[in-house]
């Protein structure tokens, strides 16, 4: 069987992207299925018979070994493909101080040499250049200065595992086999970006009109003068956005001064540094692909988070190159991802994969080992900041924070801008300030690039916020959670950038609670008796809070709900499952609208783009109003046609658009047939309920979803609906004739179905309605920034040995206000796995910058430490979940906020257990060791 | 590249005699040869346990072995069960029941990703066949759970709802708890 023919319909075809048609395939969670457990069968049904599911959609999949991630999958397992398996690793500089001389190709075992050697020369020759997201000089070319560690240098490809497995152990850790040549200057260019976030309140105060905030006045960037970032110094009151911010910046530092000289304000000022981390994610970053000359076509298979736009990035990157006219179709599998944090998503990986593809004999697999993986894959941005925060000495309000943040983004931009003006916008945490002047700045440096790793630079700034406050509330001698609780943020204030929050906040209550726990309350009592009875032990308490912002600005999900005639019912949505338990959420929220759940979630789907016939222009973030408003009028234009997956984004900005298309499949579908079967003119919706998966309303027999669903089919009616939505810190809505009434979803893109199946929704079963009118969220909201939240909280006991510094975790109280859980088992999963990684974060996790980091490759697990169950308190720690004020309450993103807490939480406990206050991650044995005892080397 | 002549039974099923490169782990064997990939790469150096099968002993006894620093020949006429070996099939290889560590793990929410997870699948697995012939005493379980399942490392779901799971296994089973120590 030939592997291609674009007339299947297991292929969708998505786009035609200068010339090479992209197409996504059928999810790897559905290839790995077929001929493997039968997903219906009693007792491993999912759903169970309770109010929560009885188990992960995925779960029995993943118990049992199933192939479903991207990097299980070899030749053999993937239908028509070539059965024959290719192998292939990539040399890296190790060093960047000297000249790449070339490759010691002496050095390859005999016998076990590879059929191609890619290099700088064949992409210059096939004129392959990366997608200018990700840089220059995909491979560096003989005499250039390499631009960080781990600059790859060549491909090589192998024709058996065990040739590649031959030369892969002779040649990974050869300190020769690449050679250097002259000594040469470090690669230098100017900062990846840099933000400034300036805000005067007004004589309003928290809810009036700014003197000055991004928001109202806009924002304003720096000249490059030598690598460095040079601010605008002219300052006017009346003049220019720069002007006027200059000028507000400098009379906040001014007003400091004096009020600090004239003692009625309390300055916190210090170093906040971070560290570099590694995700370690647990499936490390592979593809395979095969170049099927014959039909023109490249197979991959991945492990992104971010399929779509490799995809897109990757056909252009093709389009552009000598391969041109000899790749027409480019087909991308996706599968289950095996923990992302960040580090799979717009990773460089799958772009090497890629080409090294096109160069292959057969399908060529590249999978990183974890010491490539170190090398090589995408990090958490080391923070340097500068901060100083006001505090009045009279009412312990916050007056003022002045922030100075260095990002390192290491040697490729990657997301480095965004994650700077995250961290930067998200330093304000839970409190509210009247005054702020924060600046960020990212770097390139010659480390191995960072990403958009879970906590998206709010990890970093928030702990370095919460650690000022503790520092403040032990210096003006208040209580760490009474001082919180007088600056908290409430509802309908401003934050640093003058935006409002759209969701509420409940800061106050999730405050109040930790204060009255056993822990904080009897916290002076458990250090006496502790200490009196283990004297070789310190003992500490600390407590932090942290609110964390989701989404981008400019969310674009995609839903299809859809049912057959006997009433069984299927969703799809653009989102991969990285192990949130997405798939699951998602398949229950129908349960409410609909009567029951999904019986199948299909993540990673891309059909409902291609129905909806949408299409993009300009970046959502920099086009200008005047664009918006003249594409608007095209009732197919969205701002994103398709957005990332990321762990925080499913749960509020996914579930939004699933609960739309829902919600309109029953007003079109369910309740029309209904109707018929009650033989009523007319039926309150207020009316109906569903209980026990049938439709009820008083005084009639009740429906079964599946007499309903018959009932829609013979009659016509709607059976499918496809929406897609546009969040820019506010949902976009239109209007839509349906029926003949005018209806408003908060959607801008309709497609609907008649008759059809429940399996895989299929694209040219719908047809696109068009919107009459839409409202767009305006663009001046990106000077907003962020403007959604859930907070978090940590209570925390620890025990340190006086000897060897060493942290143990004795109490763990966590606290999350999520809005409604969709599933509760899997919050809590989330909660207890962020804390692990945040413990990580603050206590055990680093790796050293430049030459004795990451990037030589020799990292790994054996020397790279995260948490273990032994530290993390496994049996003992506790967690609330703050039960929704109301039905209504949004399902709220919190993958990022569960690891941020803990760690300022705990930088307090060991300061409040030896008198040590530390401001840097981590907080190592070692590092506490050396604070505790000096005088011992 | 010497090689070696294996032979070993990977999930009742009799593997080999293959001729396989000498240096070869036992990861790459089950899955560059066997195509069995629910054996999963964390570390590759014998920190993570992402890797661990189970492996039977001349006494029938069960111990785990992590197959990413061994080789291929220390499996060598061994009996072998991977993640993939633990449910009841059909004849059809279609799943009728999952062993009582996978309900488990499944029921408790145990894991996100799943990457590690068939590594907890195999340890706790071998835990609990242990005590079943040298059962705990109820104040040591938790502490028996922490020596078995110590070290292996989960990155999503922080370990709490694996260790509470094997916790429901060893309760809920009969004879492997003993009264008093």
């Amino acid at each position: 069987m030939k592997g291609f023919r674009p007339d299947r319909r297991n292929f969708i075809k998505l786009c035609t992207v200068a010339g090479i048609a992209v197409f996504a395939a059928p999810s790897l969670w559905q290839l790995g299925r077929a001929g493997q457990a039968d997903k219906g069968a009693k007792p491993l049904h999912w759903r169970g018979d309770g109010a929560d599911p009885a188990f992960r959609t995925d779960g029995v999949a993943k118990v049992t070994g199933e192939k479903i991630f991207g990097r299980d999958f070899r030749s053999a397992d993937m239908p028509g493909w070539l059965k024959q398996q290719h192998y292939a690793f990539i040399l890296r500089c190790n060093r960047v101080e000297r000249q790449f001389a070339g490759v010691d190709w002496s050095q390859l075992p005999e016998g076990a040499e590879p059929y191609e050697r890619i290099t700088a020369q064949t992409l210059a020759d096939n004129k392959f250049a990366l997608p200018p997201f990700y840089g220059e000089a995909m491979l560096l070319a003989e005499g250039e200065t390499p631009h960080y560690y781990g600059h790859a240098v060549a491909i090589l490809l192998f024709d058996s595992f065990e040739k590649y497995a031959t030369t892969k152990q002779a040649l990974q850790f050869n300190e020769s086999v690449i050679r250097y040549g002259e000594e040469t200057p470090p690669y230098r260019r100017d900062p990846y970006a840099s933000w400034r976030i300036i805000r005067v309140e007004g004589e309003g105060g928290p809810t009036g009109e700014d003197l000055y905030s991004p928001l109202q006045d806009g924002i304003f960037f720096p000249q490059y003068r030598d690598r460095k970032a040079e601010w605008p110094s002219h300052a006017d009151q009346a003049g220019s956005v720069s002007e006027r911010g200059i000028y507000y910046a400098q009379e906040i530092r001014h007003r400091m001064e004096r009020e600090a000289a004239a003692g009625n304000w309390h300055l916190v000022e210090g170093d906040y540094n971070t560290q570099i981390v590694e995700p370690m994610m647990m499936e490390p970053e592979a593809s395979n692909g095969w170049f099927d000359s014959d039909s023109k076509t490249l197979h991959l298979v991945l492990t992104s988070q971010s399929p779509q736009d490799f995809r897109e990035m990757a056909a252009q990157m093709i389009a552009e190159s000598g391969f041109a006219g000899r790749v027409e179709n480019l087909v991308v599998h996706s599968g289950f991802v095996g923990g992302g944090f960040g580090a799979k998503d717009h990773s460089i990986f799958p772009y090497y994969g890629a080409v090294a593809a096109l160069f292959a004999r057969a399908p060529l697999r590249l999978a990183n080992n974890r010491f490539e993986q170190f090398q090589a894959g995408l990090k958490r941005h080391p923070f340097r900041m500068h901060n100083t925060l006001a505090v009045d000495k009279k009412t312990g309000k916050f007056q003022a924070l002045l922030a100075e943040m260095q990002v390192d983004g290491g040697g490729r931009q990657n997301f480095s801008p965004s994650v700077s003006m995250v961290g930067a916008s998200a330093i304000q945490s839970i409190y509210y300030l009247p005054r702020n002047d924060i600046i960020s700045i990212a770097h390139q440096s010659m480390n191995v690039d960072a990403g958009s790793m879970r906590g998206y630079g709010t990890l970093q700034t928030m702990n370095a916020m919460e650690m000022m406050v503790n520092r403040a509330a032990g210096e003006l001698d208040l209580d760490p959670i009474e001082l919180r609780l007088r600056n908290a943020f409430e509802t309908g204030w401003r934050n640093t950038q003058g935006a409002v929050p759209r969701v509420g906040v409940r800061y106050r209550e999730m405050l109040e609670r930790a204060r009255r726990h056993p822990i904080w309350r009897e916290r002076a009592e458990r250090k006496r008796i502790f200490e009196e009875e283990n004297p070789d032990y310190f003992f500490g308490t600390g407590y932090a809070i942290a609110t964390k912002d989701y989404g981008t600005g400019a969310a674009a999900p995609s839903s299809a709900v859809q049912f057959d005639p006997e009433g069984r019912l299927s969703l799809a949505i653009g989102f991969m499952e990285m192990g949130t338990g997405t798939q699951t959420s998602q398949a229950m929220l129908l349960e409410d609208i609909l009567g029951v759940p999904a019986a199948d979630c299909h993540v990673a789907e891309i059909e409902a783009w291609e129905a909806l016939q949408q299409f993009q222009t300009e970046s959502p973030y920099t086009m200008s109003q005047e664009h918006q408003d003249r594409m608007a009028a095209d009732p197919l234009w969205t701002p994103v046609v398709a957005m990332a997956s990321s762990a925080s984004m499913s749960a509020y900005f996914q579930s939004h658009v699933t609960l739309q298309a829902a919600r309109i499949l029953f007003r079109q579908g369910l309740v029309p047939a209904a109707r018929k079967l009650w033989q009523l003119e007319r039926v309150d919706l207020s009316e109906l309920q569903w209980r026990n998966g049938a439709l009820e309303m008083a005084g009639q027999p009740s429906l079964p979803l599946a007499r309903l669903a018959a009932e829609a089919h013979r009659s016509g009616l709607v059976t499918g609906v496809m929406a897609h939505g546009f969040n820019r810190w506010d949902w976009a809505e239109a209007d839509f004739n349906l029926n003949g009434e005018r209806q408003t979803w908060v959607i801008d893109g309709l497609a609907l179905r008649r008759g059809g199946g429940a399996e895989r929704p299929v694209a040219d079963e719908y047809r696109v309605l068009k919107r009459s009118a839409v409202r767009y969220p305006p663009t001046d909201l990106n000077n907003a920034m962020v403007t959604y939240y859930a907070p978090c909280a940590a209570l925390v006991e620890v025990v340190v040995h006086k000897g060897t510094g060493a942290v143990e975790i004795h109490d763990l109280q966590n606290y999350l206000e999520c809005g409604r859980p969709i599933v509760r088992q899997l919050v809590e999963g989330q909660i207890e796995g962020g804390v692990a990684m945040g413990i990580g974060h603050a206590l055990y996790e680093i790796l050293p910058p430049l030459a004795g980091g990451a990037g030589n490759g020799t990292w790994n697990l054996n020397r790279y430490q995260v948490a273990l169950a032994k530290d993390v308190c496994v049996w003992k720690q506790r967690h609330e979940i703050l039960a929704p004020e109301s039905d209504q309450d949004p399902h709220k993103g919190i993958a990022e906020v569960v690891m941020v807490p803990i760690v300022a939480a705990l930088a307090e406990a060991i300061f409040r257990a030896t008198g040590k206050r530390f401001n840097d991650t981590p907080i190592t044995p070692e590092v506490l060791r050396r604070a505790l005892n000096p005088q011992v080397l | 590249m010497a090689s070696l002549s294996i032979s070993m039974k990977v999930n009742g099923e009799t593997v080999g005699p293959m001729d396989i490169p000498e240096y070869t782990s036992m990861l790459d064997f089950l899955q560059e040869y066997l195509n069995l990939t629910g054996t999963k790469l964390g570390c590759g150096i014998g920190v993570c346990r992402a890797c661990e099968v189970i492996v039977e002993d001349d006494n029938g006894g069960l111990q785990t072995l992590r197959t990413c620093i061994n080789n291929v020949g220390r499996f060598n006429g061994s009996n072998v069960t991977t993640v993939e070996g633990h449910a009841q099939r059909n004849a059809d290889g279609k799943i009728e029941s999952l062993s009582p560590v996978q309900e488990a793990f499944l029921r408790h929410f145990s894991f996100q990703c799943g990457w590690c997870t068939p590594g907890f699948v195999n340890a706790a697995t071998v835990l609990i066949e242990r005590l079943k012939k040298n059962p705990v005493a109820k104040d040591k379980i938790e502490a028996t759970i922490d020596e078995s399942l110590g070290k292996h490392i989960c990155r999503c779901t922080g370990y709490v709802r694996y260790f509470h799971a094997v916790r429901d296994v060893i309760e809920s089973t009969p004879g492997l708890v003993k009264e008093g120590d």
